[in-house]
């Protein structure tokens, strides 16, 4: 099967979006049913699209919905059902603290990123049902890897502190029994952590078994060592990289200035064909402005059905 | 009927006795190591508040009103009716 979830991961400005975007299009137009995100906190995909975009996806055209997730809202909105919940769960008189500690949090190091990989969560569980297939037009490089490995260092987390837990509550189930006044009802904390442990552990895997990561960058200099960094950070997270697409690259007929820029360009494109041999090499010509719309992007269209491999879809 | 009400008795006592030497004691030591498990997890929303960030702090958000809710149950079983830090509990 063809990996059903998309990252296009890249430094800022590289033109990950667009080529997201055209993608996302070219597939929804073959008749995929397909969602493209984006996840950047700067959002540009509406404007790509030419369409207002929000939290919640919605079909920009035919087969094709759109949405832009934030982090902070999502930890906001997470924050907000917790301290709902605990108005029923916990005593009254201790609620300002809860309300403190949940602030303190929220703001800690990793929450925005953290909550940031649960609304995709939330989306890649409906992947399959609602949507054939997951665009991501992913945040700069470094916070993308951040993201993706985020699932194997909390598990193991979870799974310390459930059976904490489950131990403290055998014992205190054990001294209830002998005095008469046996508490059987289920744990309601214990089972949240257990969902959410769950829901990690499908995420990491469907990451690993079912998504593609593709990179994009321009055929600069300062790009390339970047580039080299972040596949082999991806490698290192298990996550497998697809076709590597290489932005702007300046057409053979072109003369003058762009030509001496093609001449630097070869050497880095030589450089990343080597490295990028079982992955694959796709070219997007440079062209004369930036595109927005769908008929615009649809340009795009031919370099993905050219490119084989994993673009061709 | 004094005999039986006397055997009842005499039953309660034993029983009483039992209790008191054997059941107490290992009562005692379970509940000692459940406090020392609910100690740990305590330990962990504590630890945040001194200044030791929780690189997971967004997936436990579900602990936290159960564990202010425990940290304030135990404050009161020491005998102090308030925290006395009013960032940590009441």
């Amino acid at each position: 099967m063809s990996p059903v979830i998309r990252f296009f991961g890249g430094k800022g400005g590289v033109g990950k979006t667009t080529l997201a975007a055209a993608f996302a299009l070219r597939q929804a137009e073959r008749g995929t049913r397909t969602l493209v995100v984006s996840t950047d906190p700067a959002h540009s995909l509406g404007d790509v699209l030419l369409a207002s975009l929000a939290d919640t996806p919605r079909e920009v055209l035919p087969g094709l919905w759109a949405a832009e997730i934030s982090g902070e809202e999502q930890a906001s909105r997470r924050v907000a059902e917790v301290a709902e919940d605990a108005r029923h769960a916990v005593p009254r008189e201790v609620l300002p603290a809860v309300e403190r500690h949940l602030a303190r949090a929220a703001s800690s190091p990793g929450t925005v990123e953290s909550a940031l990989l649960d609304r995709l969560t939330d989306l890649t569980e409906q992947v399959g049902t609602r949507w054939d297939l997951l665009v991501v037009d992913s945040a700069p490089t470094g916070h993308m890897v951040r993201l993706l490995s985020l699932p194997t260092l909390l598990t193991p987390w979870i799974e310390g502190l459930a059976r904490q837990r489950e131990r403290a509550r055998n014992a205190d189930r054990l001294v209830a029994g002998m005095s008469g006044d046996a508490a059987d009802d289920p744990d309601p904390l214990l089972r949240r952590l257990h969902v959410r442990r769950d829901r990690m552990e499908r995420m990491a895997r469907r990451l690993r078994a079912e998504a593609l990561v593709h990179l994009v960058v321009v055929p600069e200099h300062l790009a390339l060592a970047e580039t080299l960094r972040a596949a082999d950070t991806l490698a290192d997270a298990g996550l497998p990289l697809g076709a590597v697409l290489v932005n702007r690259v300046v057409p053979d007929e072109e003369t003058g200035v762009l030509a001496g820029r093609r001449d630097q360009q070869q050497e880095v494109l030589l450089r990343l064909k080597e490295r990028f041999a079982d992955a694959g090499l796709v070219r997007v010509p440079l062209l004369a402005g930036t595109l927005a719309g769908a008929a615009e992007l649809a340009v795009l269209g031919t370099v993905f059905d050219g490119a084989g491999g994993t673009l061709a879809g | 009927m004094t005999l039986w009400r006397g055997l009842v008795s005499a039953w309660k006592r034993v029983e009483a006795g039992h209790d008191a030497v054997f059941v107490a004691r290992w009562r005692q030591g379970v509940r000692r190591e459940a406090r020392r498990q609910q100690d740990t997890l305590r330990a962990l929303v504590l630890l945040e508040s001194l200044g030791v960030d929780n690189p997971v702090a967004y997936e436990t958000l579900d602990l936290i009103p159960y564990l202010v809710a425990d940290v304030h149950e135990w404050h009161q079983r020491m005998g102090r009716e308030t925290f006395g830090d009013a960032g940590v509990c009441c």
